[in-house]
């Protein structure tokens, strides 16, 4: 049948949506044995169920092909006496529970009876070709879209599955098998779970592991876990290539604000929990995945690393810690955090800059040496005088192999002014500086409502000192839905950046990359566009 | 020791370090704190003088806090309710405000704290003073009824664990104390 889809929208004139591909009558195992369904698959990857019997107008049902993740076909288990073959079918289609106001993904499988002739072979081969011909269908489009090449992972694919046991009230294992693995098992797609047993077990295992096994990369516990994962990969010899594995993040009850995001970018409404992990679970059977922009973060002291969520100072950064007991409840919240943070209110003093994505367009990077860009430049005191040096200094340190690192063009050492062209941020005086590469920073958390895994851009928002407790508890209810910037708060303050650097004047408090704690020093930071790739939804 | 008419007795003091977090040395600052707020006649009888709540919360340590007044009232021992408190009254509060002091002991003041209609549970009512207390006072300052209903719909859904509304001492204590930063926050050293 015919491969790749025309662009997005309308289908040519030509494809009759409503063309038959298949038609038959089988009985349906169940909920209801015995009853007999004229089942037509159409051009439209629809699969059309009318139900045969005596009533006239017989019920009639249409399985959006799109919404399913597996069929497959197996021969009765006595073919001497029956030889009646089966298919099955899944699918998760979005329906409405119950008392719940959102739809939510719900599993609606069935299973039918084939037994058009004699023969059990034939009637194996007739099921396996519907199994197939269904399978075909429900494959998913790949997206057209200017500047992003999505991909879809070629089947048969295999998995390997990073498990935090401890995640989200420790119920991660237990989600895994009863939510995980049977969506996976009917959607055919192999996995080798692996259960984590302390802190930086999935870093290693990462670093060190033959990645040819696997076509993608899953980690189910919570966002920091896959930030274990990319740092891994990033430390590898063969970086390049190894950062360029399919990563799927599942949510296991922990601090999940990645699958949140990915979850609005596929145009859902806003998950939690169990439906978050079925979303979650779902695009990954479905096997498509985009580019994500990663952000690389270099301190004074040497480190560098890969980050995919956030960086933050501060106010925000105290409530993600401080909120991290909580999260062991099962609660990705944040309101106890913050009122607790809100008593003891802190001001952190340093000196930020950073480079607007408006900027950056305009002035065009010189890939010669950073020091010709600033030999003019007087370095700015403020009564923190910075001594350069001759000599590109060791502000960026070589990665611990061969291959080299990606280079952060857009910075220059840290004993050196930031560029020209940067804005530097007068006031000193803050709340709070967080920069979000991604639109939520947990399910009832949407920070950065227009941001995309491939926007690249760091959102960048900062909070001046001077601000009151009332104005700060007003800020974070509206960031529930994403209205903060409505508020027109006079004290914060978001720009879209491609790179930063944030120097402290004293170590105060702890800074957060992708939510974990990250002593507190100078740091700076750029985007690198789509250097990873993410499982995802359209 | 300059200063204070009358000294503390060493058996009391010695009783003191028993019942209390508080070290000889804080124990001995409080003493001199205390009767400083004291007239220099009171002083005499130090031990037997309540001071007024609105003499307390000059401490400077008191001032600033948002609950100073619910503080006042938790610690006071005083019959008629009007918050004032004797030596022993104010030893007890800087003991639980102590860095000595137990995390579960900080929890359970906490919670008596921020029960402002003496109940034993934590309600809206409640909670919608905690908040106000915390935003400030006078009506600008305070939170639409939104944002507030928001606020308190969040506190409850992490924190009410058998989901009745409010929040009784021990899932307060069990959300709480597992803060990392809790104890920084209810501390009050001379």
């Amino acid at each position: 049948m015919e491969g790749g889809q025309p662009g997005p929208g309308a289908s040519s004139p030509q494809i009759d949506s409503a063309e038959v591909l298949l038609h038959g009558v089988f009985a349906l195992l169940d909920p209801a044995p015995k009853t007999s369904y004229a089942l037509s698959l159409t051009r439209g990857r629809e699969l059309r169920m009318q139900r045969v019997g005596s009533s006239p107008a017989g019920r009639s049902a249409a399985l959006k092909l799109a919404d399913c993740i597996g069929c497959s076909a197996f021969a009765g288990r006595e073919p001497e006496l029956e030889p009646a073959a089966y298919f099955s079918v899944f699918c998760y289609p979005f329906r409405k529970g119950w008392w719940d106001a959102a739809p939510a993904r719900q599993r609606f499988a069935r299973t039918f009876r084939v037994c058009v002739a004699q023969e059990p072979g034939d009637n194996l081969k007739l099921a396996e070709t519907w199994a197939g011909k269904i399978r075909e269908l429900a494959a998913p489009r790949i997206p057209r879209q200017e500047g992003v090449t999505w991909g879809l992972l070629s089947r048969p694919y295999h998995v390997l599955v990073l498990l935090n046991p401890q995640s989200g009230t420790g119920q991660a294992l237990q989600l895994f098998r009863s939510l995980v693995q049977p969506m996976l098992v009917e959607a055919d797609v192999a996995f080798t779970l692996c259960v984590t047993e302390r802190p930086n077990h999935a870093r290693e295992l990462v670093r060190a592991a033959d990645l040819s096994r696997w076509d993608a990369v899953a980690v189910l516990a919570g966002d920091g876990l896959l930030y274990e994962v990319v740092n891994g990969l990033m430390e590898r010899q063969d970086w390049q290539a190894a950062i360029k594995k399919p990563l799927c993040t599942l949510p296991g009850g922990s601090g999940n604000a990645l699958a949140a995001s990915i979850n609005h970018y596929a145009g859902n409404t806003r998950a939690s929990k169990e439906e978050l992990l079925t979303n979650c679970t779902y695009f990954l059977c479905k096997g498509l995945h985009a580019p994500m922009d990663l952000v690389s973060l270099s301190t004074a002291s040497g480190k560098r690393l890969y980050s995919f969520l956030s960086f933050g100072w501060g106010f925000i950064s105290d409530v993600d810690i401080a909120s991290e007991k909580y999260r062991q409840l099962g609660n990705a919240r944040f309101t106890v955090g913050t009122i607790q943070q809100l008593a003891g209110l802190k001001v952190y003093k340093g000196r930020l800059s950073y480079l607007p994505v408006e900027t950056s367009s305009s002035v065009s990077s010189a890939p010669g040496s950073p020091s010709e860009q600033n030999s003019h430049h007087v370095p700015c005191s403020n009564g923190h005088p910075l001594h350069i040096l001759p000599q590109p200094a060791p502000g960026v340190p070589r990665p611990p192999h061969e291959g080299s690192w990606p280079e952060d063009s857009l910075l220059v050492p840290f004993d050196q002014p930031v560029p020209k062209h940067w804005t530097v941020v007068p006031e000193e005086e803050f709340i709070s500086i967080f920069a979000i590469y991604q639109s939520h920073l947990g399910a009832d958390f949407t920070m950065a409502p227009t941001a995309k895994l491939h926007d690249g851009s760091m959102h960048l928002f900062f909070l001046k000192a001077g601000v009151s407790r009332l104005g700060l508890l007003k800020l974070f209810l509206a960031m529930e839905k994403g209205t903060h910037l409505d508020l027109n708060c006079p004290h914060l303050h978001y720009v879209p950046v491609r790179a930063f650097r944030l120097e402290p004047f004293a170590s105060t408090g702890l800074m957060t990359v992708d939510g974990e704690p990250l002593a507190c020093e100078p740091v700076q930071g750029q985007v690198h566009d789509q250097l990873c790739r993410i499982i995802s939804g359209s | 020791m300059g200063g204070s008419a009358s000294q503390l007795p060493r058996d009391l003091l010695g009783e003191y370090q028993e019942l209390t977090f508080l070290s000889k040395q804080e124990i001995l600052l409080a003493h001199k704190r205390f009767s400083e707020l004291l007239s220099k006649e009171e002083r005499e009888s130090i031990l037997q003088k309540r001071v007024p709540k609105s003499q307390i919360l000059t401490l400077p340590e008191l001032r600033a806090n948002p609950f100073r007044d619910r503080i006042c009232r938790v610690f006071s021992t005083s019959e008629d309710g009007d918050g004032s408190m004797s030596f022993e009254d104010f030893l007890d509060m800087l003991s639980v405000f102590s860095d000595s002091a137990t995390s579960e002991i900080k929890s359970h003041y906490a919670f008596r704290i921020f029960d402002f209609d003496d109940d034993g549970t934590l309600d809206r009512k409640d909670l919608e003073k905690l908040v106000n207390c915390l935003t400030g006072e006078g009506d600008e300052t305070r939170l639409s009824e939104s944002e507030m209903d928001q606020l308190i719909q969040n506190i409850l859904e992490e924190s009410d664990i058998d989901k009745d509304g409010t929040i009784n001492l021990s899932e307060f204590q069990h959300v709480i104390s597992r803060s990392p930063d809790f104890a920084s926050s209810f501390k009050i050293v001379l």
